[in-house]
């Protein structure tokens, strides 16, 4: 089946993320989409991995959807040329990782500030994100859907309702609250809190 | 909690960012086998345009070459060398001299020479003499004359059928095809004469 694409103006694009839920999802999608060839392109230029381009044009991506959001980004430039910066960076920034892993022999080390708690403070955090992630495959549907569509895409109780097919909101609303408790408990469990 | 509450939102944008690879996995497939199908499309249309242009290209070799009257011409028309006999009467020294000249592809000499001979109507290889002065007038270009030489040749003369062989061609190369494509077909029907085939070939070739 063939999707057809409505054209999307910036101010429409950037009022649909602003608005959450159901809005933001397709203008994401469509964000995605419609910017596609830019992966393509940036592969060739640069010659970084199709891997490694399509995740940087995602946090390119996910990080023009947080400037909208946030009110950084002022509709000054067309959403798809910053949506390209922001890309076009991170691309660099791939480049220059993979340049500074060749090793390089100094005969002396430089002066740095000891950063050790922050490093272990930074992959603490990460830790519990990846267990947070985990916990949330293992408890299924529909808690998974109902804590993206809340938490990840921001859609309303009623529409999470819609979504789901359920006639009363109120339903919806309780099943996420024990969705986060148990969410919690199996924390617990794990000894993170 | 609050913390906790951090760290949940975090692991959902972890989770909604593995989605959303979906998508641009799903899109930049679509994407690449798009451009795949456009360069194929390109390549196709490239291809045929080059095909196209070597026909042409050949066709237009073909029309403006092969098939033209020069052409023809240069790829029938031989210039026959002159058998030159010894003898002692003055105009046979002459036309001796105009042979000699006319071997020696000297056809500014041998013209006047062969005119000379024609004059003096007590020479007797007449028939010869208009038959290498059509050739010299030939090798000049000068085409118009050598056709007028040719016809000259005496039906009677061993000469004959290579003059209108000859006459044939030079008309072609003149354009007057009218009068080359009779010649031709004369020959062409004619049994007894040895450019027959070559004759039906040509014709062939003109059309005709």
């Amino acid at each position: 089946m063939k999707v057809i694409y409505i054209e999307k103006s910036d101010t429409e694009i950037a009022e649909e993320i602003r608005q959450g839920g159901a809005a933001r999802e397709a203008a994401v999608r469509y964000l995605i989409e419609k910017n596609i060839g830019f992966v393509y392109k940036m592969h060739r230029k640069l010659r970084i991995e199709e891997s490694q381009a399509k995740d940087a044009y995602l946090d390119a991506v996910i990080a023009v959807m947080q400037q909208i959001e946030n009110g950084v980004y002022r509709g000054e430039n067309k959403i798809s040329s910053y949506l390209y910066q922001i890309f076009y960076f991170k691309s660099v920034d791939i480049i220059r990782k993979k340049a500074t892993n060749s090793e390089d022999y100094v005969e002396s080390m430089p002066e740095r500030a000891d950063s050790g708690n922050d490093i272990s403070l930074d992959l603490e955090q990460k830790e519990s994100v990846r267990q947070i992630a985990q916990i949330l495959e293992k408890i299924g549907q529909p808690c998974k859907q109902i804590l993206m569509d809340w938490g990840f895409w921001g859609y309303s109780i009623q529409e999470i309702a819609q979504r789901l097919k359920i006639d009363d909101p109120l339903k919806v609303s309780r099943r996420k609250y024990r969705c986060l408790e148990e969410l919690k408990e199996r924390l617990k469990g794990i000894k993170i809190l | 909690m609050h913390e906790l509450d951090q760290q949940v939102k975090a692991a959902l944008a972890h989770q909604g960012k593995i989605l959303l690879r979906l998508d641009v996995d799903h899109a930049y497939r679509n994407y690449t086998s798009k451009q795949r199908t456009k360069m194929r499309v390109i390549y196709q249309v490239a291809a045929a345009a080059v095909i196209v242009m070597i026909f042409g290209a050949t066709l237009f070799v073909g029309n403006n070459t092969a098939r033209t009257p020069e052409r023809l011409f240069a790829s029938y028309y031989e210039i026959p060398s002159a058998k030159v006999e010894r003898g002692n009467s003055v105009n046979h020294l002459v036309y001796q001299n105009a042979l000699i000249a006319y071997n020696r592809q000297d056809y500014a000499s041998a013209i006047p020479l062969l005119q000379q001979c024609i004059k003096d109507a007590s020479m007797k290889q007449q028939d010869g003499a208009w038959y290498y002065l059509g050739h010299a007038y030939m090798a000049q270009k000068q085409l118009t004359l050598a056709v007028d030489a040719l016809k000259k040749v005496h039906p009677n003369s061993l000469l004959y059928p290579d003059a209108r062989w000859d006459m044939a061609l030079a008309a072609l190369a003149n354009h007057q095809k009218a009068q080359s494509t009779d010649i031709l077909k004369s020959i062409a029907a004619d049994d007894t004469h040895h450019k027959q085939r070559t004759a039906q070939d040509l014709l062939k070739q003109l059309g005709k």
